[in-house]
């Protein structure tokens, strides 16, 4: 039996442990996010007091065309999601078996994900440059060898490939970003957890399929996948937030959103309106926005996840 | 057991109390003695060559001023604003001219007339004109002028020579230019595509309305209080840039954008010899200087109906709020005056809105680009981006970024300047119907 001293001396301790972190939340988290959404209700330009202006904002945000637009590129850039989540499996089912020199492997496939955003971003605006750039040098490259065996073999058909303009063009940029993107995830984090996963699969289901004949295919299809389906639902949730948070850095750095918005998000909308235009309510109100339906996507995954994920 | 855990706690609560106080004292011990001089906040662009300066000149003044202390807060222009905001802002800083107006209406700045007109030490007809009305916002001083600098023709003189074309000595029309640049075009392999353009035509906002004005267009019409870029003479002057790209191709046709990849494109480019002229500000020449294996000259604009160009620059405001305005109008003055503008003109920051300061930075003999004076020059017909209504940052946004779909072909220039009206007046209407001034 706790004495309602002892009681309130344990809180009291307990508080001194929490309240640093707490403060910080109170101040640097739920203050802000209590602010975002009363200013998305009003117009503030950061100088001038903020003067409410009811749900204005949100009813410019629903006939913005661009914002709309912005959405499409953000969902469209999520692409890359499922592509690395499928990559870092594909890369940890490999790096699980015993090869020789594994954990060279392991760490050059990981040290893209702990490289410095900014330093990426402009390696690869690099890579991207039309005239100068790496990819379309091997593309060039690639031509001039199908080049070359075509007239060794008498060959009326020469190709001339000079290679997308990559950042430029409004219709290889977000591509272009994509690849940028799994160059740097597909061996980061993800691929670390899935070799977690891979180790906690009971040796005792792969017998048990070796003894019931199934080839590989059947046995990463009923073994391999049911168990490792927490890992990827984890994964796919935690990447669709992200993606929806996402491309700030990259617009900010590499494209300013161009060329001719297509690579602008709706993180790089919300800095926009509330740096570079100074429109703090209404970038609230796509925030809010953006809040809203981070959280229905979540919702509707979740409830799916329960369905299709397999738990031991 | 419970004893134990408690004893546990206690030790830690004691150690984490011993820590704190610990630091608290060594923070108390490393605290300098009480500074009895005024302490004024300076905000400045966070470039690192600015800084370095910026100590330098900061150190000058306090060996000059010593009962005024600087502290200098580098940064970008969200930190002023967020400082400002958050109610801790500098006393005195420096920003771009486009933004006084948008910091005077909102009662940040502190008016300067009547300390400008009663210092002997400041006479503001010793700095450009241009650079002077750019501080002034509804018939009032707010800053005071810094650096800043016309938009010019800079161009490589190798390529002039190899083609034989000569730089003009004075004034050229936009015909003469159309000539030279038929010229400098070139295919140099004899591969037959063009591997060498004239002219680098930049779609920003910084640019094409020079264009307009020279032609006889403008942007803004007070009077009506409209945008009027549908005007015949600002449809013909885009169309005209138009044409140096797509008609008579003597200016690359890629996409460009207004940072990131395109924006080094065009620096590249004339890096790399494959165009010979582009219009730049005298910020650029720095970076030019790192630039090897040619000759760079500056000349002026091609003029149209009559002569123009744009200038970009800053300015030094004070806050109206500070606790210490005449410390902080000492330092705005030093900022402005000869020898501080000189020593950030060695850095790179433009041209010295100073005029006797300017005209002596620009004559170093033999230091590169030859014709640097033509700044000078050009800072007399110059006129600073008065179209530019910074509440309407938005709108403004979406018109000037339809100039870049020009390059492309996917809309033409009359399309370009309708839209560009369109957008501009349905937000100014509704600007205005909220009150809005400017």
């Amino acid at each position: 039996m706790i004495s309602g001293q002892s009681r309130a001396k344990a809180l009291g301790v307990a508080l001194l442990f929490v309240g640093p972190n707490l403060i910080g939340f109170l101040v640097f988290t739920l203050l802000p996010v209590v602010a975002a959404f009363l200013l998305a209700f009003c117009r503030w330009d950061l100088i001038s007091p903020p003067r409410f202006a009811g749900p204005a904002n949100l009813q410019d945000l629903i006939a913005d065309e661009k914002f709309w637009y912005y959405l499409y590129n953000t969902t469209f850039l999520m692409l890359g999601v499922p592509l690395s989540m499928f990559g870092s499996m594909f890369l940890a089912i490999v790096l699980s078996r015993n090869l020789p020199g594994l954990w060279a492997y392991r760490t050059a496939f990981f040290v893209p994900s702990i490289t410095t955003g900014v330093g990426t971003f402009i390696l690869w605006q690099w890579i991207y440059s039309p005239d100068f750039g790496l990819a379309n040098w091997l593309i060039r490259q690639v031509a001039g060898g199908l080049n070359a065996f075509t007239a060794a073999v008498h060959l009326p058909w020469q190709v001339h490939w000079d290679g997308p303009r990559w950042l430029q063009d409004p219709a290889w940029a977000k591509p272009a970003l994509i690849i940028m993107g799994l160059w740097g995830s597909i061996g980061g984090t993800n691929m670390i957890l899935y070799l977690a996963a891979l180790r906690n699969i009971p040796p005792e289901l792969y017998e048990a399929a070796d003894i019931d004949g199934a080839g590989a295919w059947v046995r990463f299809r009923h073994v391999t996948w049911p168990m490792l389906s927490p890992t990827t639902f984890f994964i796919l949730i935690m990447g669709l937030i992200g993606g929806f948070q996402g491309g700030f850095a990259m617009a900010h750095v590499m494209t300013a959103g161009g060329p001719d918005g297509a690579t602008t998000t709706i993180s790089y909308y919300i800095y926009q309106y509330a740096y570079e235009w100074y429109e703090m309510g209404y970038a609230a109100a796509i925030a809010l926005a953006l809040f809203a339906i981070v959280l229905i996507v979540t919702l509707v995954g979740w409830r799916l996840g329960e369905q299709r994920v397999h738990y031991e | 057991m419970t004893s134990v855990r408690r004893g546990i706690s206690h030790r830690v609560c004691g150690a984490t109390g011993a820590v704190l106080f610990a630091c608290m004292g060594w923070v108390g011990c490393t605290r300098q003695p009480a500074d009895e001089r005024t302490e004024i906040l300076f905000y400045d662009h966070a470039y690192a060559h600015w800084t370095r300066m910026n100590r330098d000149r900061i150190a000058l003044f306090e060996n000059r001023n010593p009962d005024v202390r600087i502290k200098l807060v580098p940064g970008t222009a969200e930190k002023l604003l967020g400082m400002i905001a958050g109610g801790v802002p500098p006393d005195v800083f420096i920003s771009d001219t486009v933004s006084v107006p948008f910091f005077a209406r909102r009662g940040v700045l502190m008016p300067l007339d009547e300390r400008a007109a009663s210092d002997p030490e400041l006479r503001l007809d010793a700095y450009f004109d241009c650079t002077v009305r750019a501080c002034r916002h509804a018939g009032r001083t707010y800053a005071l002028p810094d650096m800043f600098s016309p938009v010019c023709l800079i161009y490589n003189k190798n390529l002039f020579r190899e083609a034989g074309v000569s730089p003009p000595a004075g004034e050229w029309t936009w015909d003469q230019f159309l000539d030279a640049c038929k010229t400098l075009t070139r295919d140099r392999d004899g591969d037959g595509r063009i591997d060498q353009y004239a002219v680098e035509v930049i779609w920003s906002h910084h640019r094409w309305p020079i264009f307009v004005w020279q032609n006889g267009g403008e942007i803004y019409d007070p009077p009506s209080d409209r945008y009027v870029m549908s005007s015949p003479e600002a449809v013909e002057a885009i169309r005209w840039l138009h044409d140096l790209v797509h008609v008579h191709r003597v200016s690359p046709s890629e996409l460009e954008e207004m940072r990131g990849v395109a924006a080094q494109r065009w620096d590249f480019r004339f890096a790399e010899q494959r165009v010979a002229m582009l219009a730049n500000t005298r910020f650029y020449v720095d970076t030019m200087r790192g630039f090897g294996g040619f000759e760079v000259g500056v000349c002026h604009l091609p003029r149209g109906r009559r002569k123009a160009t744009l200038m970009i620059g800053t300015a030094i405001m004070i806050h109206a709020r500070t606790p210490h305005p005449e410390a902080a109008w000492r330092f705005a003055r030093f900022l402005a005056s000869p020898i501080s503008q000189e020593m950030s003109e060695s850095c790179g920051r433009g041209l010295p809105s100073h005029r006797a300061t300017a005209e002596r930075v620009t004559r170093h003999p033999g230091l590169s680009p030859d014709g640097d004076h033509v700044f000078v020059e050009a800072a007399e017909y110059c006129r600073p981006k008065d179209f530019e209504i910074t509440e309407l940052r938005r709108a403004n946004y979406d018109a000037f970024m339809v100039f870049y779909r020009i390059p492309r072909g996917v809309i033409s220039p009359a399309e370009a300047c309708r839209h560009f009206d369109d957008v501009l007046n349905t937000a100014l209407r509704r600007y205005r119907a909220m009150g809005g001034a400017g």
